[in-house]
């Protein structure tokens, strides 16, 4: 804390010497509700080249000498704002957007000049627009954020009953789900086919899938940043939606008018209200549904301090009567604490909560089995943004996460031949300390760069063990409680360039390492909720990545086309995978049963987007490859990450066929998956068994679908607006496939076939929205 | 845990059935290059002792691969006994072996002109304590019918591996879903039940399920063997990359070697 006192003191000293200069700052929030907008960007007219965005909170401040400006303020969907001021002495300015006018005859006319994708310093970010999300054919009704995630260049679907992604040929744990900051260690609902992300709570998104400066860490591949609604500070209102599978409402208003807001917002699904209706009599006492509650508030407690206070709580429930339970679900809170110290220095403390566990059980009274499972995270942390001047925004912080893995405890009755115990918790901390600089050199270079030092420390209690290179135990040995056990660290240098060929392209490059310090393994490509998550230890490394990425980025016609063409070369060491026969579940020895290697990732990205008229939308096509290496698989040799999809194209497009009517539709392909097919057979114990000679030689069949939606509005009231919106998943009915098997024929045992899995033919679904 | 990954295989199957679809497809697949397969199965006791050597062929093919003849076949045991076997054709090698209990056990075989061994120690048997069947309901995309249940005794503080093997009406059941595989990381000194739930059983019926007592080595190359054609198989094949199972037989070929004792119960479904 003294060294961020020195650091503080310093910065004033800055300003004596710089006297001529005078702050704007404030925050950019939305007209109508009231939100902060977070990223809006700001520049002076009189001034190339100098300019600012606000932070995540809204917050921004712009330093520069005595005169007359003309302030612009721009941000995607909104109108542009330009405020003429005379700055003789430091001026607070908070400002209010207008979102851009939904009728036709406006937009058409609404020049804005949105310009972020070309200007931003940082490479590889995508901002999801949330309107989109809400336009575009939604499974089953249901609008979800990390749909449109997956459909943007660079990042891939894990694949139907997959709530999982890859991002630029990483891992499905390389991903840093945020939502409000604390970490979602399952986004998945029902095994994968929808997000916990509920669109209606969602304020904004944005994908760092490269060039994140040193603020972002924890993970390899990328962060997905969600944050949740603030609530409207100005008017009461209620907003929801029936659907077929799902409801959802959600309640907003202001706590004290215009000094602080709440939000609250749930959904459930209905599915196990229809299991009677199968006519199974065994269903009858079933569950299956699930259900998610967010709720956020914030006040204003003086002009130079703000609290948030944010909560996230899901359930997924399964069960059969006494036979079975299934339940999963994760819970996330963020405490956070705004302060400015200064017009310059503004600061974020957050303490942040996440757990994510699964809870099983089976019979009843004697036979009674239960199960749970829990991952645990404390975090503590600490960001400072300081406006140097204008031409240099600086960033630097700390945080401290305190990480709880309970891999499985049992219960089990008298008579169920399972023993009461507890699989050992593992414990670690994980830190890091970072300061970055965004610098602009000159109208046409501005540079971030900064550097991360991340460290982890192993802690007991608990037991350590050593394998030999086969996995065999050698030696373990026993810890107490927060005796260290093993310690990993290292430096996250970044680097981002953006040099602005003219005012509308732009030349990126990037430069990240990142450290992974917590790993899910997971040994099926269907997301289930029974995930096992493992921390580093004396055996398993931490996982780091170093990223190189070039981009280009232009934009057409006023910006009403943004195009970008990215390249990016990716080094993975540390990956993780088994052994064959590994055994993940509950295996205090499980560590011998992963292998340890490398990995290599390279690709194209380009995209392009139409941003404004009757029709908007994107194409996003990627070229890349991805492989892996370990001394224990394949021979040693390279071999294709099951993720390595040649071709993967997404298209998107919405078109306005009238003020009340939009029709939108989706297009995806790609290259099947690498995987692993049979090149022999030969019997044993009296079957036939599959002969495997190389790890993912082979391919899965392309994968290719079309969804279309229609909207149409409702009469629109002062007080009330609805609209009904029909989607139809997989359009054409393409049988894709989930998952093919090879085993012997179920009519004659001796021939052998090839059986393909396919989860959807046509999906259709019906969702009525409202809102007042 | 077989219990565990069955039921929620079924749910998971339930779920899917709503709406999924399986058919037959063709697909082009390489041929490798043959690879001999050697498995022995060695009882406690005085019994027939056989040895199968045969050769991989292409997934599809109907044919039944060439049988090794002329391969040199020698059972040893820690105590210096020697037992070389007899050629009896179509890859079979055997001989009549007294095996017995706390014994490490050594195959070798001689395949042309290369020397493959693998190893495995006959531990004593351990008793299955009940056998029952019991009625229940249809559930999910099982049938009505009886599903058996068997419970043992597992002898504490030491790792144990069972394979339990079952015939119904004197027939062994083969097959994925038959090869049950058990360990005692949750159940040490416990008295484990393991229900036959893949198995709908009839009125009349004759079950007979014998647990065999194997080593590690055994249970590490059946639990693999499982990962790729077993009940443990996940929505996916288990798997997410499938390989061939850990044999414990040296020089890179296919198949197994287990030294077991078996205990058994026997039972007319009613």
């Amino acid at each position: 804390m003294q060294k961020i006192i020195l650091f503080i003191l310093l910065c004033y000293s800055f300003k004596a010497a710089a006297q001529e200069r005078f702050t704007i700052s404030g925050y950019t929030k939305d007209a109508t509700n009231g939100e902060d907008i977070p990223f809006v960007n700001i520049t002076i007219e009189e001034l190339p080249g100098i300019g600012t965005m606000s932070n995540a909170y809204g917050f921004y401040s712009l330093s520069v000498p005595e005169g007359s400006y003309t302030i612009v303020y721009q941000f995607i969907g909104y109108e542009t704002i330009r405020k003429e001021l005379a700055l003789a002495t430091d001026q607070k300015l908070n400002i209010e957007l207008n979102e851009a006018s939904q009728t036709l005859e406006e937009v058409v006319v609404t020049a804005e000049r949105e310009d972020q994708n070309v200007t931003r310093i940082e490479s590889g970010i995508t901002q999801i627009d949330m309107k989109d999300m809400k336009a575009i054919p939604a499974f089953g009704g249901e609008p979800d954020v990390m749909r449109v995630v997956q459909m943007t260049p660079g990042v891939k679907t894990a694949g139907e009953g997959s709530g999982g992604f890859y991002v630029r040929g990483g891992g499905l744990d390389q991903n840093l789900i945020l939502l409000d900051e604390a970490p979602v260690y399952n986004p998945s609902h029902l095994f994968g086919f929808f997000s916990v992300f509920n669109g209606d709570a969602l304020k904004s998104t944005t994908v760092y899938k490269g060039g994140m400066l040193p603020e972002y860490g924890g993970r390899t591949a990328s962060v997905l940043d969600i944050r949740m609604k603030d609530g409207n500070s100005k008017d009461f209102g209620v907003s929801g939606g029936l659907g077929l599978i799902a409801s959802r409402l959600t309640v907003e208003g202001p706590i004290v008018k215009e000094k602080g807001s709440f939000m609250l917002s749930g959904r459930r699904t209905y599915a196990d209200l229809f299991l009677p209706l199968a006519g199974d009599e065994a269903l009858d006492g079933s569950n299956l549904y699930f259900y998610d509650l967010n709720l956020k508030a914030n006040y204003q407690i003086s002009e130079k301090d703000r609290i948030y206070i944010s909560g996230y709580f899901g359930r997924d429930e399964l069960g059969f009567d006494d036979v079975f339970g299934l339940d999963w679900g994760n819970t996330t809170g963020t405490l956070r604490w705004n302060h400015l110290f200064s017009n310059r220095l503004f600061s974020n403390t957050s303490l942040i909560y996440s757990d994510y566990d699964y809870q099983t059980s089976f019979g009843q009274g004697d036979e009674f089995i239960g199960l749970q499972s829990v991952v645990k995270d404390i975090n503590l942390k600490q960001d400072f943004s300081f406006y140097l001047n204008e031409k240099n925004t600086m960033k630097f912080g700390f945080n401290i996460i305190n990480h709880t893995i309970e891999p499985g405890n049992i219960e089990a009755g008298e008579d169920a031949g399972l023993n009461t115990q507890d699989a050992q918790a593992k414990y670690g901390i994980e830190g890091a300390l970072y300061w970055q600089n965004e610098q602009k050199i000159n109208n046409r270079l501005s540079l971030g760069y900064g550097l991360r030092y991340s460290l982890f420390q192993q802690l007991g209690e608990g037991q350590a063990y050593t394998f030999n290179d086969k996995g065999d135990l050698l030696n373990t040995t026993t810890y107490d409680s927060w005796e260290p056990i093993q310690y990993y660290g290292g430096l996250e240098p970044r680097l981002a360039v953006n040099y602005l060929l003219d005012e509308r392209s732009s030349l990126k490059f990037g430069y990240n390492r990142n450290y992974q310090y917590i790993h899910l393994l997971s040994n099926s490509t269907a997301s289930t909720p029974v995930d096992t998550w493992i921390m580093s230890s004396n055996n398993v490394k931490p996982q780091i990545a170093d990223q190189v990425s070039l981009g280009y980025f232009k934009n057409f016609s006023d910006n009403m086309y943004e195009t970008s063409a990215e390249v990016y070369y990716k080094d993975m060491q540390n990956t993780i995978d088994y052994r064959t026969g590994a055994n993940t579940f509950l295996n205090e020895l499980l560590e011998g049963d992963l292998v340890y290697g490398d990995g290599e990732a390279y690709g194209l990205e380009l995209f392009v987007k139409k941003k404004k008229g009757r029709l908007t939308g994107w194409i996003g096509y990627t070229l890349s490859r991805t492989t892996r290496q370990f001394d224990e698989i394949n021979n040693g040799e390279p071999f294709s990450a099951r993720q390595d999809r040649t071709h993967d194209l997404s298209i998107v497009a919405m078109y306005k066929l009238t003020d009340k009517t939009t029709i939108s539709g989706n297009f995806v392909y790609y290259t099947g998956d690498a995987v692993t097919f049979p090149s022999g057979q030969y019997n044993v114990n009296g079957t036939i068994v599959p002969y495997y000679t190389e790890r993912n030689g082979y391919r899965m069949p392309d994968y290719h679908r079309l969804d279309l939606a229609l909207t149409i509005q409702g009469k629109k009231t002062k007080r009330f607006e609805s609209s009904w919106n029909f989607s139809l998943y997989n359009v054409y009915g393409r049988e894709n496939a989930f998952s093919i098997n090879f085993q012997p024929s179920e009519d004659d045992p001796t021939q052998t076939e090839a059986v393909q899995l396919s989860l959807f033919k046509w999906v259709p679904s019906v969702t009525y929205n409202f809102s007042f | 845990m077989c219990k565990t990954s069955l039921f929620y295989l079924i749910l998971f199957g339930l779920f899917l059935s709503l709406t999924a679809c399986e058919k037959v497809i063709e697909i082009d697949l390489e041929d490798a290059s043959p690879e001999w397969v050697v498995e022995a199965n060695l009882a406690e006791g005085k019994n027939w002792f056989e040895v199968r050597i045969s050769q991989t062929t292409s997934y599809f093919s109907n044919e039944t691969p060439p049988a090794k003849e002329g391969a040199r076949v020698l059972l040893s045991d820690d105590k210096g006994n020697t037992y070389p076997l007899t050629e009896l054709g179509n890859g079979l090698y055997g001989d009549t072996i007294t095996a017995e209990v706390n014994t490490l056990y050594t195959l070798t075989a001689e395949i042309d002109e290369n020397t493959y061994t693998a190893q495995s120690f006959l531990k004593p048997s351990v008793p299955v304590l009940s056998l029952e069947a019991e009625f229940q309901n249809a559930f999910g995309p099982r049938a009505d019918g009886y599903i058996a249940t068997f419970t043992y005794q597992d002898p504490p503080n030491e790792a144990n591996y069972y394979r339990a093997v079952y015939f119904i009406d004197g027939e062994k059941q083969t097959g994925g879903e038959a090869l049950i595989i058990l360990n005692d990381l949750l159940n040490d000194g416990n008295v484990p039940r393991v229900s036959l739930v893949q198995e709908v059983l009839e009125e009349g019926q004759e079950l007979r399920v014998a647990l065999w007592h194997i080593d590690e080595a055994s249970y590490n190359y059946f639990t693999s063997l499982g990962d790729i054609i077993g009940a443990g198989r996940g929505p996916n094949q288990g798997s997410a990359a499938p390989g061939n199972p850990n044999s414990n037989w040296s020089g890179g070929i296919l198949g197994y070697f287990t030294a077991y004792s078996a205990s058994q119960e026997q039972i007319t479904v009613e």
